[in-house]
């Protein structure tokens, strides 16, 4: 009579331990779901916040760079592209192309010693710079959102919770282009 | 019976997953001076300065000075020690770190995000250009951390409205190499607030701050003894903001 207590008693735990287990993994796909919407909101942000400043950038420096007339043309269209692109693949190619374009009129300004010298071009770099790290922090939280979100899917029981709760497509990586964090520093 | 536990096991085992971060400093205070620069005077004001942020603000200054941060950048590193640490309170984020890097020669002060508003980026990056790289740049630390961390606390305490005494004690002069109108303002400025704050003083200088200083941490940083004001960091977030320098 004890001994048939201990197994139901058994079971009855397992039951108990298996079910939550079976919440608890129904629950996770959608738990880092939305971390990885939430990473990539505030990559978003930031993204927008470099674009924001862009015209006060082409501005400040145009008068100074006439013969860079191609890449301001080439800017100021990455920006109009970026206010359309619809899907986070399309918004990831358009910043790398941003962060390019823009490292390179900064690595131009360079050549400038007036422009060097200006107060309103030196706080647009000290924003950009601060923007381009604030960018690199978000991506990197972004990543690691991803990761754990494609990780997760493709373990045994992820991918069946995964494809019960319908988010069975993998996440986009944010890869950045390589030497992207390195805003050229102006040398005093 | 056995499996069982073993598959339990390997689900808690697999959901806590394996910690791939360089290993970071701990922290023992405000002020954490591994890189052994600090003199025990400095280390004194910083710490009463961050206490009394702390006590009338809620923010949390933390200063670290290390040797290098390699293998990582200098902005990797701050933000994730930064997060690491929990400077700020939560959900507030309203912490700031001052890093030192010494061997690298780099500095940065990185921002929390609800301190954003109040040292913006070009902020930062000012106080790094005109108040800490000259004094690195003659090997003067103790001078250029405490008028970095002078300034800092001069913008947080603004944020909030409340004014610092413990600023009294360090003296902010922008050694920068053409002095602006600005900065002659500003020190006029600061003057008149020590000023205002000394009347209301009783006691000698060098009294309150040996007083003062007694119930922190003593020497390296290592004591671990929260008396005094530091109760540990609050969970707060930075997401980059702020600004790197070099000297």
């Amino acid at each position: 009579m004890k001994k048939i207590g201990m197994v139901l008693l058994v079971i009855l735990g397992v039951i108990v331990v298996l079910g939550g287990m079976v919440i608890a993994g129904l629950n996770k796909p959608v738990i880092l779901d939305e971390q990885v919407n939430n990473t990539w909101a505030q990559v978003e942000n930031q993204l927008q916040r470099r674009v924001d400043l862009i015209p006060n950038l082409v501005s400040t420096v145009k008068g100074y760079m006439e013969h860079e007339r191609g890449t301001f043309e080439k800017i100021t269209e990455l920006r109009s592209q970026w206010a359309k692109a619809a899907s986070t693949q399309e918004k990831i190619e358009t910043s790398n192309a941003i962060t390019e374009t823009l490292s390179k009129i900064l690595m131009v300004a360079e050549n400038y010693p007036v422009l060097r010298a200006n107060e309103n071009f030196l706080s647009l770099q000290a924003q950009l710079e601060g923007t381009e790290n604030r960018i690199a922090v978000e991506r990197m939280r972004y990543n690691d959102a991803v990761k754990t979100f494609n990780a997760y899917q493709r373990t045994i029981f992820g991918s069946v919770f995964c494809s019960l709760r319908g988010l069975s497509q993998p996440r986009v990586y944010f890869k950045a282009v390589e030497g992207a964090k390195e805003v050229p520093k102006v040398i005093f | 019976m056995k499996k069982i536990f073993i598959i339990a096991a390997f689900f808690i085992f697999t959901g806590i997953g394996l910690c791939e971060e360089p290993r970071f400093q701990n922290y023992a205070g405000y002020v954490n001076d591994y890189a052994g620069i600090l003199s025990d005077e400095a280390k004194a004001k910083l710490a009463a300065l961050s206490s009394e942020i702390e006590a009338k603000t809620t923010s949390q200054l933390a200063i670290l000075t290390l040797d290098t941060t390699a293998p990582l950048d200098i902005e990797t590193y701050a933000v994730k020690l930064f997060e690491k640490w929990g400077i700020g309170q939560k959900g507030k984020d309203n912490g700031v770190l001052i890093l030192v890097v010494v061997k690298d020669r780099q500095v940065r002060i990185e921002v929390g995000y609800g301190l954003e508003g109040a040292i913006p980026d070009v902020l930062a990056k000012n106080i790094i250009e005109k108040f800490m790289r000259p004094f690195f740049k003659s090997g003067d630390y103790n001078a250029g951390i405490l008028q970095g961390a002078a300034v800092v606390s001069k913008l947080i305490a603004g944020e909030y409205h409340v004014e610092i005494s413990e600023l009294e004690n360090i003296k902010i002069a922008a050694s920068s190499k053409q002095p602006s109108i600005f900065d002659f303002l500003f020190i006029i400025f600061v003057i008149i607030i020590l000023i205002r704050i000394r009347l209301f003083w009783f006691f000698p200088m060098s009294g309150r701050v040996g007083g003062k200083s007694g119930g922190y941490w003593s020497g390296g940083g290592n004591s671990g003894g929260f008396s005094g004001g530091f109760g540990g960091f609050g969970g707060g977030f930075s997401g980059g903001g702020g600004a790197s320098g070099s000297w």
